[in-house]
């Protein structure tokens, strides 16, 4: 199944349409891996020879030390459950995401327990990154992606409930642009839980804006 | 079942400008990947796995492209070894490196925790040397003697085995 959809395109100010895959394969998750790993490694190379030293290379460890192949493949083995979504543009992806929806239950308030979509893995192409990039490519990567794990949410009757952990760079693109509520104490492996609740999937929707 | 994503031009035009092309990244994956990396090193391991790489490359006068040139591995596996520890060394990569950088494999491996047994005089020295070293351009004289009295150890342990 797959869609157009709008993202943005920073050169030209303006919408292209993509491809957004909503069952991506091991096969295609490893086809996006070979296209993103020479291009994180020359922004590596590229720093390095500016003599540039943490925050900025760190950051660029981490994006470049998943692996994504390995991870889907078992992910998908283990559970029905497991759902891998991708948007492609251009005969490239341009971003992947993989949801759980029976591992983890929400955290907030009166929705506390209940089920939610849990965001396992959420990146968007290293060309699409400032931070990696000196001219990003395509725009709203990171937003499409959440916001189809928030119309799963909704789809699956779980009222827009998304959770995730998310990578410390990462943190105030999830907390104050998609308006979800870090939760103490529910760190993993030193990355912060962010939950969006009902009320903020539907703000975060455009609805209650 | 499907999803139905958004077509509101003035919605995503919106989102596009808060999303600013930062990073978005999640993942307890990595998490994982992260926690699996480091359960067996020796005390102080990974940071003094990163530290002891990069003085030893300084001491040589390379830079990190020319020492993962000379060890013929991954730029990218060079520079998070050096720099924090936490990915995860292959064998290959350790012994690459230990050649290129005239260090002891052995204790290489047992640095980064893909030997299982543990030395104690290793340990302490690890700890010790990792508290010590520091990322700064040219080596200083206490720098130079931390190296060469943690590369003492580290050959001392492998010899041991």
């Amino acid at each position: 199944m797959s869609q157009d959809i709008l993202i943005w395109e920073r050169s030209g100010e303006t919408f292209v349409t993509a491809r957004f895959h909503e069952n991506v394969t091991a096969e295609q998750i490893a086809r996006a891996e070979l296209q993103w790993k020479p291009h994180r490694i020359a922004a590596i190379e590229k720093l390095i020879s500016k003599g540039l030293m943490p925050p900025e290379a760190r950051r660029l460890i981490q994006h470049s030390h998943w692996d994504w192949v390995a991870k889907a493949v078992a992910l998908r083995e283990r559970t029905l459950d497991t759902r891998c979504f991708g948007i492609e543009l251009a005969d490239e992806w341009q971003g992947l995401m993989i949801v759980e929806l029976a591992a983890h239950v929400a955290e907030l308030g009166e929705d506390r327990g209940k089920p939610l979509v849990y965001i396992e893995f959420l990146e968007s192409a290293p060309w699409n990154l400032r931070d990696i990039c000196e001219s990003p490519r395509f725009g709203l990567i990171g937003m499409r992606l959440v916001e189809a794990a928030v119309k799963l949410s909704i789809v699956e009757g779980f009222h827009g409930r998304v959770g995730l952990h998310a990578l410390p760079q990462a943190e105030p693109f999830y907390e104050k642009r998609c308006l979800m509520k870090h939760v103490e104490g529910a760190v993993k492996h030193g990355m912060k839980y962010y939950e969006m609740s009902r009320e903020n999937a539907v703000k975060f929707l455009g609805e209650g804006r | 079942m499907t999803i139905q994503l958004s077509n509101d031009r003035a919605w995503l035009e919106r989102m596009a400008k808060e999303e600013d092309y930062g990073f978005v990244s999640a993942g307890g994956l990595f998490a994982e990947a992260l926690s699996q990396a480091q359960p067996h090193a020796a005390g102080g391991g990974p940071r003094a796995l990163g530290r002891l790489i990069e003085l030893a490359r300084r001491q040589k006068g390379l830079s990190v492209p020319e020492l993962a040139k000379r060890a013929d591995i991954d730029l990218a596996d060079a520079v998070a070894l050096e720099m924090s520890g936490t990915s995860e060394p292959q064998p290959r990569t350790l012994y690459g490196l230990a050649k290129a950088l005239s260090l002891p494999p052995g204790g290489l491996m047992e640095l980064a925790g893909l030997v299982q047994r543990r030395d104690d005089k290793l340990t302490a020295a690890a700890v010790r040397f990792a508290a010590k070293a520091e990322p700064m351009a040219k080596l200083s004289p206490e720098e130079r003697d931390a190296l060469e009295e943690f590369v003492r150890v580290l050959a001392e342990s492998s010899d041991r085995k």
